[in-house]
């Protein structure tokens, strides 16, 4: 069978949502458009030839009743379906009908009707007059009935299949939080947020992207916390894609992000649970794509993506502290080696005398400038990185003892490199990898290098004009028309209780201002534990009483 | 009148700005103290200005807000006519340059002779023109975002620094308060303050993009009051701890900051003061950068103002090799001659504008017109 790819190039024109399907899609087949024919034999051809006789699609004829010779067919495709459901709530109700004698003589339209009442899915039962909703119902994992001599098809919600057991999250570990994590089925997932949110003004809305996968997409958000503009923008943004499949939530992420050019991560992704309700919570939206654990939450800042659920579930003190150490992680990963580098290099005067004698005796002989060396070391680290990620399990150890081996010795001591950059250069990876979400990590990392041939040729001015024009950027970066940095650029102090720090539950009286919408406040003022006041009546204030 | 930016800055951005405005100077070079004889009444001069500065603050924010939806240049053009405006107009642009370029060759001198001494400055001038043109290319707005964060550090290290070398104050110092000469060697430095608060004829541009334009009087109020205060304090410490060698360093609020050492350990805080200088004066050249651009293309009534920015950029790294031959040539400039001037500048511009105002009132269609428009 010959397909054509159409690829269309103003999709950007189309008019109403969901006309984007057209675009970008395969071919239309003769057997799979049109109306359903009445003929049951024509049908059941017409569906094998649309599927080209897959091995995996499962068709039933079945012969109504003793009193009629009306045939009925069922067609599903098998593992998509639950073969009980289809058993006991298709198949079964089919036998017990057709020996009714109550239907003396039937027509195909009086056992179409039967069939609809009677048969039992998990929705209504609904029906579809099109070849090709017919077929697109099939693979979304329904189960088509037709009736020989009715145009009409009834559509089963029967979906089953094998799916993965929620387990907790491997990327994103965590002591105190909840262990459990997304899975790849987005019913799962939305039900799993639901059973935090145990109130009706949660919205699942559901569309489908992609003219070939027809990816489900969940857009969740809670009604009145949510701005109701952000929630618009998210849906013209996600209509407006319009491509032959979504597999994951990063390809969906590079069509909707607000600047696909800045190294820092505008939409942020996580599997864990407990981020996403707070975010909705917040006032954000969590997008689910079917097929991947992998959620997307917007709008997003800077200061979410070094923050993790421990901080809100560990008292507030180790929180708020933990969050400025991983804050000044981040400032390491980012400016460590350009601060050495610029130090050893034209600063020499910053550095306290003993320090500098022994660094300067250190590099004695080390054949390159330390902006080399420091690059050399770099990506040393990027490449160890790497290979520790994709080699297989049982090479491991072989990569991480040549790694250390190597680099940690031999090179200092070939003379190739000086170990005070040994020291640099590993705490800086060790920081760029304690990011709680590692698409910040990568940004650091990115930008590492810039500012690290920045500090080599123009010292620490070179340092400040980088961190002047990362300032520049940080503050002209948006997210869904939320600023990235927003606590800090612009400054809101009533964000910054759940930024660089975390201030106690009970002082966060309103949501995060500049995300929630019009109810803004969160809980009740006054409920700081205090020790019960003295009573008046009784006994001595303030001393024990006898 | 098309304000050609759409930007608008919060009431806590504009005080940030104008406060940022005036530190700049303050925290690396102090250029008052070099006109001081007697440090013990340093700080009387600070005092002096202010109260001067308070009266020009006050006609420029209340003329701004007699024609709160235009910028100073709009109404200039309103008030004093086509040609008449156009000229003025000019000069007034010409004056909001000449601080952009006076401080981004500051920034280039001092980081060449401070951070890097062999690198010719023109690296320093183009690289920090170029970053600064683009971030006025892409509006106030995000100038505005980093000054906000950047206030309340420069703030924090000016305190920091005075408390931490009170250890080295000697407050007999501060002792001989008498004027040798007379009063009359308080006009010289007095003068010397009060022309850095000339500076707020940036609030013209500002004013008509604040959120709320009826707060811009208690905002510039409290800007020049918080200043009056880190300014004496900080005059203040100079004295108590330099003595009779106030006015011989170069730049004695870093030879200050320099002298900062607790427990052999908390040192080095010069350095810091540095980098957060160098960021306060990139914003601040920033600030009467966009002014320039925005104002220049609303004079000339163009579209758009981002065309601009690169050209300008350019010519702001020219100009300001130029106008300068170095570092000693520009501070003598900015002790002697831009006092004169710009003091001088800022009364007649605002005396023209003001007494054009009276008589379109007098005659009864400029200030009407403007309050509907």
């Amino acid at each position: 069978m010959r397909r054509r790819f159409r690829i269309s190039r103003n999709s950007k024109e189309s008019g109403t949502p969901g006309e984007h399907l057209v675009h970008c899609s395969l071919e239309p087949d003769v057997f799979a458009s049109g109306d359903i024919s009445t003929s049951i034999s024509d049908n059941e051809k017409r569906i094998r030839e649309a599927f080209g006789d897959s091995s995996d699609l499962s068709v039933r004829r079945i012969n109504f009743g003793a009193y009629s010779d009306v045939e009925v067919l069922v067609v599903h495709i098998d593992g998509l379906v639950d073969d009980q459901m289809v058993i006991q709530g298709i198949l079964r109700p089919i036998g017990v009908l057709s020996d009714w004698p109550a239907l003396d003589e039937p027509s195909p339209a009086d056992i179409y009707n039967e069939l609809k009442s009677r048969l039992i899915a998990k929705d209504e039962l609904s029906e579809v007059g099109r070849m090709e909703d017919l077929l697109r119902e099939i693979c979304f994992g329904n189960s088509a009935i037709m009736v020989d001599g009715h145009n009409l098809a009834l559509i089963a919600d029967v979906k089953g299949w094998r799916q993965r057991n929620i387990e907790s999250s491997t990327t994103e570990p965590t002591i105190r939080g909840s262990k459990e994590a997304f899975v790849e089925t987005l019913r799962t997932n939305t039900s799993i947020i639901r059973r935090r949110i145990h109130d009706p003004r949660l919205r699942v809305e559901e569309r489908t992207v992609g003219a070939i996968g027809r990816t489900f997409i969940a857009v969740v958000y809670i009604e009145g916390v949510a701005k109701d503009e952000v929630v618009q923008e998210v849906r013209d943004r996600i209509d407006r894609v319009s491509v032959d499949s979504i597999q994951g939530s990063g390809v969906l992420e590079e069509f909707i992000e607000d600047n696909p050019f800045s190294p820092f991560p505008t939409v942020l992704r996580t599997e864990r649970v407990d981020r996403v309700v707070g975010a909705l919570l917040e006032g954000r939206i969590a997008i689910l794509t079917d097929g991947t654990p992998f959620t997307l939450i917007v709008p997003c800042n800077l200061f979410m993506f070094l923050s993790v659920p421990d901080d809100y579930f560990e008292r507030f003190m180790i929180g708020s502290l933990l969050r400025l150490l991983r804050l000044f992680l981040f400032f390491i990963a980012l400016l460590l080696p350009t601060f050495f580098v610029a130090a050893v290099t034209y600063h020499q005067e910053m550095i306290p005398t003993n320090l500098a004698i022994s660094i300067a005796a250190q590099r004695e002989g080390i054949p390159f400038p330390a902006l080399v060396e420091a690059i050399i070391l770099d990506v040393a680290f990027e490449i160890l990185r790497e290979a520790t990620v994709r080699v297989p399990l049982v090479f491991g150890p072989a990569v991480s003892i040549l790694g250390v081996l190597f680099l940690g010795q031999i090179a200092v001591q070939a003379g190739l490199v000086s170990p005070f950059m040994v020291i640099t250069v590993s705490l800086t990876a060790i920081a760029s990898l304690s990011c709680p979400i590692f698409s910040m990590g990568i940004a650091a990392r990115m930008l590492r290098f810039v500012f690290l041939i920045l500090g080599g040729t123009l010292g620490l001015y070179g340092a400040i004009w980088g961190f002047a024009a990362l300032l520049i950027h940080l503050a002209s970066l948006r997210s869904f028309g939320i600023s990235y940095a927003e606590p800090l650029l612009p400054l809101v102090p009533a964000g910054l209780g759940d930024s660089v720090v975390r201030l106690p539950w009970w002082s966060r009286i309103k949501r995060p201002p500049f995300i929630a919408g019009p109810n803004q406040t969160g809980e009740a003022s006054g409920q700081r534990p205090e020790p019960p006041k003295p009573d008046e009546d009784s006994g001595p204030k303030g001393g024990i009483p006898r | 009148m098309n304000l050609l930016e759409r930007g608008r800055i919060s009431g806590y951005q504009y005080f940030a700005l104008l406060v940022i405005t005036r530190l700049v100077p303050v925290v690396l070079i102090c250029p008052t103290v070099t006109l001081v004889n007697n440090p013990a009444t340093a700080w009387v001069n600070d005092i002096i200005g202010s109260l001067i500065a308070v009266l020009l603050v006050w006609l420029i924010v209340h003329l701004g807000l007699k024609y709160p939806d235009q910028t100073i240049i709009g109404y200039t053009k309103k008030l004093l006519g086509p040609i008449v405006g156009m000229l003025v107009g000019f000069s007034i642009l010409w004056f909001y340059f000449m601080i952009a370029f006076s401080v981004l060759r500051t920034l280039g001198e001092t980081v060449g002779t401070g951070l890097l001494e062999e690198t010719p400055i023109q690296v320093f001038l183009i690289s920090a023109a170029f970053l600064i043109a683009n971030s006025a290319r892409n509006g106030m707005e995000i100038n505005a975002r980093i000054a906000g964060i950047t206030m309340p550090i420069i703030i924090f290290l000016l305190l920091l620094v005075v408390a931490s070398t009170s250890n080295l104050m000697d407050p007999g110092y501060l002792r001989p308060f008498f004027f040798g000469e007379g009063f009359g060697e308080l006009i010289w430095p007095s003068a010397s303050v009060l022309s850095f608060y000339t500076e707020y004829l940036i609030i013209g541009m500002l004013l008509p993009y604040l959120n709320n334009p009826r707060s811009a009087m208690p905002l510039s109020m409290g800007a020049v009051l918080i200043i009056v205060l880190i300014l004496v304090m900080h005059c203040l410490g100079m004295a108590a701890v330099f003595g009779p060698l106030f006015n011989s360093a170069s730049h004695p609020a870093f030879a200050l900051a320099r002298m900062v050492s607790l427990g052999d350990f908390f040192e080095r805080i010069e350095s810091l003061i540095a980098v957060v200088w160098i960021l306060g004066a990139g914003i601040k050249v920033c600030l009467f950068f966009w002014a320039t651009a925005v104002g220049l293309a609303q004079l000339l009534d163009l579209k758009d103002f981002r065309p601009l920015a690169y050209p300008l950029g350019a010519l702001m790294v020219v100009i300001s090799i130029l106008s300068y031959e170095s570092l000693i040539g520009l501070m003598d400039v900015l002790t002697q001659a831009m006092i004169v001037y710009s003091i001088s500048f800022l009364i007649l511009i605002l005396s023209a504008l003001y007494l054009a105002a009276i008589i379109k009132n007098y005659v009864g269609d400029g200030i009407s017109n403007a309050d509907q428009g």
